[in-house]
């Protein structure tokens, strides 16, 4: 049994080979990790851009999926509950994105906040969004 | 009133800095007389925060709207359990939280020291002291949570409504427990480096603090899944936003740490990894609230900036600069002086699953803090979604489980590969059978068959673990199989627990699995009287009643459901307007079963009480609340272990 814990070994130094190996099998793990990781960095980021960042380059960033920030505009909203469609206008600066959604609406969009709106535009520049995201100052915060 | 919790506070802070100064220089010296006063010390720091706490609780509940915190997160009509969470709802009262928590941990950690490691005690307490400084500091000078309006005005702003849930009662003092409980296994950590300890006996003190905190860190996590699933209405439990992760990465890294702890404590290893995890473990949840709290990220939980950052970043710098310095100074006590261990044994695995527990947690770290590591590389702010954690984070949970299953059955020291694939023999086919089976019999993709079988796998060789132990047992003592059980378990309650966690971890992997592979899900728009089938249910929508109370207005669906013909009773989604703030909260509708759960949302409706829903059929959740029940229990088996460590140690108490 290990009765005294702290006897030392004969030898301080390992065999090479050994820690090598273990060095060597370290790395490979690393490495698959970190390429794991390049790859899914470069597949799946997604890009916060303005609306009027958008705007200035639309054709380049038409069917790119990307994700635009603006403030919902007061009173463009209109829901369809029938189709599940929302639609409603972002505005920037002077620039303004009109954007069509389908699914279940976030409890915190509202009519003057900021929103993340994510998905992709199609040729005639409405913006179809699979994504809304919120940034709701704070879910701590008051909302006053 | 409030001004008697504001000198509380401040006398706090100065009793904490004395306690920390006397107690370590009491230490350093040998004076017995001077480390007894500054424990006095760290009692009166934890009577005078506690003291503090309830003057601010007290004004909570008595409505005392002339202190801004009291204004800002309650309001007149919420009921007592809400105005009692309300308490850490807050920037300021949640700090308030962590400060009194951890000067409750340091009054802990005094009554219940060990002999063995008496001499530790005072410098640990000193660095509790310090860090609780730190936080009274804080809640002293920049984010006072007793600072008083200039009008009193006649009603608070309220609870934001999606907190009125019972989660919010135990999910954020959970993890704060967590979180400051990260402090003691740092504090012991640092004593033995100060102490100049070589010998493995103080590793019980880090160990079963280490313990607590993952204890309440995994209750913590689970029940912020679990309210985000009841509560938030998007019928998930884990979106990777940047709390979460916050969260999920001390987990990680205090996962690792208990590894590593046991590693050295049975076999002597891994010194270097226990010290270096401790002194992450300790500095992730301060960079955490530093992060989620002074709008460096978006998130859906951020609190708006609250001028706390400086001070975060000199404390985290401290708290990083100290301990490597102190590692360096003490650099001799971790010379290597044992052999690698052998590729097949519970040591590699031990170690390699460390490795990937860290690759996991930088993973994390960096995709959270990515938004913030591009811009400052000069790009835009690029986001990595959850799909992205998904693609890479999944994986390698399953290369956790493959590690969970094999180690269970591998031997300390050496094994060769004949014998481990004889042990493992069993639960190979069983897993091989299941694989196959589910990739050909139904028509589950392949690596959805793969994950099963490798968690069927890893349960097996849990099981067969459990076997052995109590079959060696009752051979070697000639007890009857229950008896057997009941000594056995007994007699080695860390291991058996480590076996229920494990257990408890691959409910949660089999339900996240499941949830997260074989969700279907249909949008569908009812006219009163409607109905709509998903897989074998058929929902049938009767009815869209509305009612309005003094400060809501509710607005619910009736849906009578019937699983393959068989009526079993009703779904009520609801929508509640809450007229104050005008805020909708989403109460979604849950059929819950061991299979699988039914889950409604009512997205909306038209005057013609046409209403549109979501339904969803998500199989397995209930196992991950489940498992995490087993994490809970397993957690208290080993915390409850017998203090001596497994080796006859000649020091150390019996």
């Amino acid at each position: 049994m290990e009765t005294q814990t702290e006897q030392t070994p004969r030898k301080k130094n390992v065999p090479l080979f050994k820690r090598k190996r273990v060095i060597f099998v370290a790395a490979i793990v690393v490495i698959a990790i970190a390429v794991i990781a390049y790859i899914g960095i470069s597949k799946f980021a997604t890009y916060d851009i303005t609306v009027s960042e958008f705007m200035a380059k639309a054709d380049y960033y038409t069917g790119k999926q990307v994700r635009v920030v603006g403030e919902v505009v007061p009173g463009s909203v209109s829901q369809d509950t029938k189709n599940f469609t929302l639609s409603f206008t972002i505005a920037e600066g002077n620039e303004s994105l009109p954007v069509v959604y389908q699914g279940i609406v976030p409890d915190t969009f509202k009519e003057g906040t900021d929103i993340v709106v994510e998905g992709k535009s199609d040729q005639q520049g409405v913006f179809h969004a699979s994504q809304l995201i919120t940034k709701c100052p704070s879910k701590y915060e008051p909302s006053g | 009133m409030a001004d008697i919790g504001y000198i509380a506070l401040v006398l706090g802070f100065v009793v904490c800095i004395c306690s920390a100064a006397v107690s370590f220089w009491g230490q350093m010296r040998k004076h017995p007389r001077l480390t007894a006063g500054a424990q006095i010390g760290v009692f009166a720091a934890f009577g005078l925060v506690t003291l503090s706490a309830i003057v601010l609780i007290y004004a909570l509940m008595t409505h005392d709207f002339q202190l801004e915190y009291v204004a800002s997160y309650t309001s007149r009509d919420m009921s007592w359990p809400y105005l009692f969470s309300a308490f850490w709802a807050g920037n300021a009262g949640s700090l308030l939280l962590w400060a009194w928590l951890l000067t409750f941990f340091a009054v802990v950690m005094v009554l219940w020291q060990r002999r063995s490691t008496k001499e530790l005690l005072p410098y640990a307490s000193s660095v509790v002291m310090l860090t609780s400084a730190f936080f009274l500091l804080l809640l002293a000078f920049i984010v006072n949570p007793f600072a008083k309006l200039a009008a009193v005005p006649a009603d608070g702003n309220g609870l934001n409504p999606l907190l009125q849930n019972p989660g919010m009662i135990f999910h954020p003092p959970a993890l704060l427990a967590g979180f400051a409980a990260l402090t003691l296994p740092f504090a012991f950590a640092m004593a033995a480096l100060i102490a100049k300890r070589k010998d493995r006996d103080w590793l019980a003190d880090l160990r079963r603090w280490t313990l607590i905190a993952w204890i309440f860190l995994s209750i913590g996590n689970v029940l912020g899944a679990w309210w985000a699933y009841v509560e938030l209405g998007w019928g998930g439990y884990w979106g990777w936003d940047p709390v979460e992760n916050m969260s999920f990465i001390p987990w990680v890294v205090t996962t690792a740490l208990l590894h590593s702890i046991i590693l050295q404590r049975t076999r002597g290893k891994n010194r270097i990894w226990t010290i270096g995890l401790v002194i992450i473990a300790f500095n992730l949840p301060i960079l955490a609230t530093f992060i989620t709290r002074t709008d460096v990220l978006s998130s859906v939980h951020a609190f708006t900036n609250t001028g706390m950052g400086p001070a975060f970043i000199g404390f985290m710098e401290l708290g990083l600069i100290i301990p490597l310095v102190l590692l360096y100074v003490r650099r001799h006590l971790f010379q290597s002086e044992q052999k690698p261990a052998p590729t097949l044994s519970k040591e590699s695995g031990f170690q390699a699953i460390n490795i990937i527990f860290i690759v996991v947690s930088a993973i994390v770290l960096i995709a959270t803090l990515f938004p913030l590591i591009s811009e400052l590389a000069g790009g835009s702010k690029a986001n990595l979604g959850p799909s992205f954690y998904n693609i890479v984070v999944g994986p390698i949970f399953l290369v956790i489980i493959l590690l969970i299953g094999i180690c269970a059955l591998m031997g300390w020291r050496h094994e060769t590969a004949l014998t481990l694939l004889r042990r493992l023999g069993l639960p190979l086919i069983i897993a091989f059978i299941l694989g196959l089976t589910l990739a050909f019999a139904t028509s589950t993709a392949g690596w959805i068959a793969v994950s099963f079988a490798l968690c069927a796998f890893a349960a097996c060789s849990i099981l067969i673990e459990a076997y052995r132990m109590i079959r060696a047992r009752s051979q070697a003592r000639g007890e009857n199989p229950v008896k057997a059980l009941a000594g056995s378990l007994s007699g080695s309650r860390i291991r058996y627990g480590a076996m229920i966690i494990h257990l408890g971890i691959i409910l949660i992997a089999v339900g996240v699995i499941g949830s997260s592979a074989l969700t279907t899900q249909k949008d569908v728009s009812l006219a009163p009287g409607e109905s709509t089938t998903l897989n074998q249910y058929t929902l049938t929508y009767d009815d869209l009643q509305s009612r309005s109370t003094g400060s809501t207005y509710d607005v619910r669906a009736i849906l009578s459901v019937q699983n393959s013909g068989h009526t079993i009773g009703q779904l009520t989604p609801e929508k509640i307007l809450y007229l104050d703030s005008m805020q909708p909260v989403t109460e979604v509708a849950i059929h819950s079963t061991l299979r699988e759960d039914l889950y409604v949302i009512l997205g909306g409706w038209s005057s013609d009480n046409t209403a549109q829903f979501t339904i969803m059929v998500r199989p397995a959740v209930k196992w991950i609340w489940i498992g995490g029940g087993f994490l809970l229990f397993g957690g208290l088996i080993a915390l409850w272990a017998p203090r001596k460590t497994k080796p006859k140690t000649s020091e150390g108490e019996t």
